[in-house]
């Protein structure tokens, strides 16, 4: 379950932003639309913990955001939370196997090669998983970041504009994947999006406009 | 995915970088390490060829020169010192002097030089023979362990003497008797190695044959520059010379040859010798003043080795002070590049830094992966440096050999790399260290939210 409470945060100079109360079961598909500097991605960023709120409270099971050091949340992150960008981001050295590893690694967990090597065949890019990250096409990109999001079982899964950058067959699949795969971990998904082409598919919606 | 491993996959990401940072490093401490790797042995074996000796005398001229010719069998002998005058240093009753050995040079065989001396010579050194038997007549001669092995002479071999030092086969003895080979001695790391030993005598003897072949071509033939001095030939046939009013003891030995072996230099007033390496009895004061006594008082000079070789030293130092000068500022120069490259290659990546901490990843990961490039950075341009310095050190050991008579060895091991390698590591440590603190201190969220589309 995933919980905030009088969620808000302030650039230096800026206005306060406030967030609505949201609450999340396990196993939810969520949509958070809004328009363009409306915050998403800061709230996205939040629940990530990747920032600090300047007030209010995150829980996502049993765990408070605000009862951890930075150190332990960055563990607890790589454990619990998966997260996909918009542009794929990936350690450019590294195969697509080995990113998978050095995020199971990250996570504190054991790398464990046959699991992300089905994870890759699962998502249709078992055939790129010795390939370097750069060599593979937007759509392959996005599926490793999506295997790398789900390696470690996380209980929420964060996707900031997951398709944007994608063709329509690309996007249909990529969100596809997603939901399919969250579900397969029962996990919470949030997608932030205004992509149109979602719109549909997803039953529960959050409206972000900043108050 | 060992965060070792990623270091080392990121710096292998960037081949061309890695090559830079690699030869620049490898330059640097390949010359430092050649420099240590050639002082080294040098100052060694210099110092292993003291053998003890106190004082050189030799005729007047530089000492450095004496030094390096008489100990060292590096450079021309001086002149030469008539027995006539030397008397007094080679009375074994003498106050301050121990032991004199002398030494007879001037002569070669195929580059390797020919010393006649005494058998006292060889302990110097602390030389045994590996096989034969040691030098007890005219003509025998025993050879140094290098000699044996890159002339590929053994008892039994015989070979004419060359007049000079340098392998001229216009100026081989070749009316002279030839030498024999007795006996060769080990190994023993010191310039004995390099050298033909025979009896003082051995060398009068290929000079007087030879230079009475020569008079009767060239009567006013100059033998100045001989390593020992013109002499009268009309006596020159000494060796056999009977000395009726001599009352040497084994003057009625059954074994005349034998008679002759031991008669002392002393006896042969018309000939000369070209030095004599002098130990003392005890350093004292009369010790000390012995030397200036010499140089003051006498035709000859008297020369200490130890002070020589410092002034040779310091001498020498300035070129290698400006070297290793060169080498400090390369590696300087390449632990700055190291700086540039993770530098720079960490504004690429700072989207990897973001993401990994988004997956979970603490500073002190990012911090220690980018340490760690540097240090690696570092410890493979040592490596390769150290292989330089060895690859280098196996071509220059022949040259070094033939301007040094030493071996010198590639395969050696010296604490100050030790050193080097420490600070080797300090230098890609402290060029890693800005990169490494800006990376632990990647804000994610900035980063990832700058990024978005």
């Amino acid at each position: 379950m995933l919980q905030t409470h009088a969620l808000t945060y302030q650039y230096p100079g800026a206005a306060p932003m406030v967030f609505p109360d949201f609450k999340a079961e396990k196993g939810e598909q969520w949509m958070v639309l809004g328009p363009s500097g409306s915050g998403k991605t800061t709230w996205l960023h939040l629940l990530a913990g990747l920032i600090t709120p300047r007030g209010g409270r995150i829980r996502l099971g049993d765990a408070a955001y605000d009862t951890f050091s930075p150190a332990a949340f960055d563990r607890f992150r790589g454990n619990h939370i998966g997260i996909v960008f918009q542009k794929v981001h990936a350690v450019q050295s590294l195969t697509v196997l080995e990113n998978l590893l050095l995020a199971q690694r990250l996570g504190g967990k054991t790398p464990n090669r046959a699991k992300a090597a089905s994870l890759l065949e699962r998502l249709q890019i078992g055939t790129r998983a010795d390939r370097k990250p750069g060599a593979l096409s937007a759509g392959e990109q996005q599926r490793m970041a999506i295997a790398r999001a789900l390696i470690n079982q996380p209980q929420l899964i964060l996707a900031d504009e997951p398709t944007s950058a994608l063709d329509d067959r690309n996007c249909d699949a990529v969100q596809a994947l997603l939901r399919e795969s969250a579900a397969a971990v029962n996990a919470i998904l949030l997608v932030v999006t205004h992509d149109n082409r979602l719109k549909s598919s997803f039953s529960q919606q959050l409206h972000l406009d900043l108050l | 995915m060992h965060i070792l491993q990623l270091s080392w996959k990121n710096i292998l990401h960037k081949p061309l970088n890695l090559l830079l940072n690699v030869v620049l490093f490898a330059l640097g401490v390949g010359l430092i390490s050649l420099l240590l790797l050639v002082n080294t042995q040098l100052e060694e074996k210099f110092e292993k060829n003291f053998a003890g000796i106190d004082l050189v005398i030799g005729a007047k001229g530089s000492p450095l020169q004496l030094i390096l010719s008489s100990l060292y069998h590096l450079d021309a002998p001086t002149g030469n010192m008539p027995i006539k005058e030397a008397k007094p240093f080679l009375n074994p009753k003498h106050p301050i002097i121990g032991t004199a050995i002398p030494l007879s040079l001037g002569d070669s065989h195929k580059g390797y030089r020919i010393v006649g001396t005494s058998l006292d010579f060889l302990s110097l050194y602390g030389a045994e023979l590996s096989e034969g038997k040691l030098f007890s007549h005219t003509m025998e001669a025993v050879i140094g362990a290098t000699v044996a092995a890159r002339l590929q002479l053994k008892p039994g071999d015989s070979f004419q003497s060359t007049h000079g030092l340098l392998d001229d086969e216009g100026l081989v003895h070749a009316d002279a008797t030839p030498f024999r080979v007795t006996g060769m001695l080990k190994k023993t790391g010191s310039v004995i190695d390099q050298l033909i030993l025979t009896r003082t005598e051995s060398v009068w003897a290929v000079h007087n044959d030879h230079d009475h072949a020569e008079e009767e071509d060239h009567a006013d033939h100059d033998h100045a520059d001989h390593d020992h001095p013109d002499h009268d030939h009309a006596d020159h046939d000494h060796a056999e010379h009977d000395h009726p009013d001599h009352d040497h003891p084994d003057h009625d030995h059954p074994d005349h040859d034998h008679a002759e072996t031991e008669k002392p230099l002393t006896e042969y007033e018309e000939e000369s010798i070209t030095t004599l390496l002098v130990k003392f009895r005890g350093r004292n004061i009369q010790a000390l003043n012995f030397a200036r006594n010499i140089n003051e008082n006498t035709n000859f000079q008297a020369a200490t080795p130890a002070i020589e070789i410092n002034r040779l030293y310091s001498l020498l130092g300035v070129g290698e002070e400006a070297l290793r000068a060169l080498a400090l500022l390369i590696i300087f120069v390449s632990g700055l590049s190291i700086f540039i490259s993770i530098y720079s290659s960490l504004r690429e990546r700072r989207y990897e830094m973001a993401l990994m901490r988004t997956l979970g990843s603490g500073p002190g990961f990012l911090f220690r992966l980018i340490l760690l490039e540097g240090l690696v950075l570092a410890l493979v341009g040592y490596a390769a440096g150290m292989s330089l310095s060895r690859a280098c050190m196996v071509f220059l050991a022949d040259f070094l050999e033939n301007s040094y008579r030493y071996d010198f060895t590639a395969a050696l091991w010296l604490r100050e790399e030790g050193y080097l390698l420490i600070g080797s590591l300090l230098i890609g440590l402290f060029a890693a260290l800005i990169p490494a603190f800006q990376a632990s201190r990647t804000d994610i969220h900035a980063t990832l939210a700058d990024n978005k589309g």
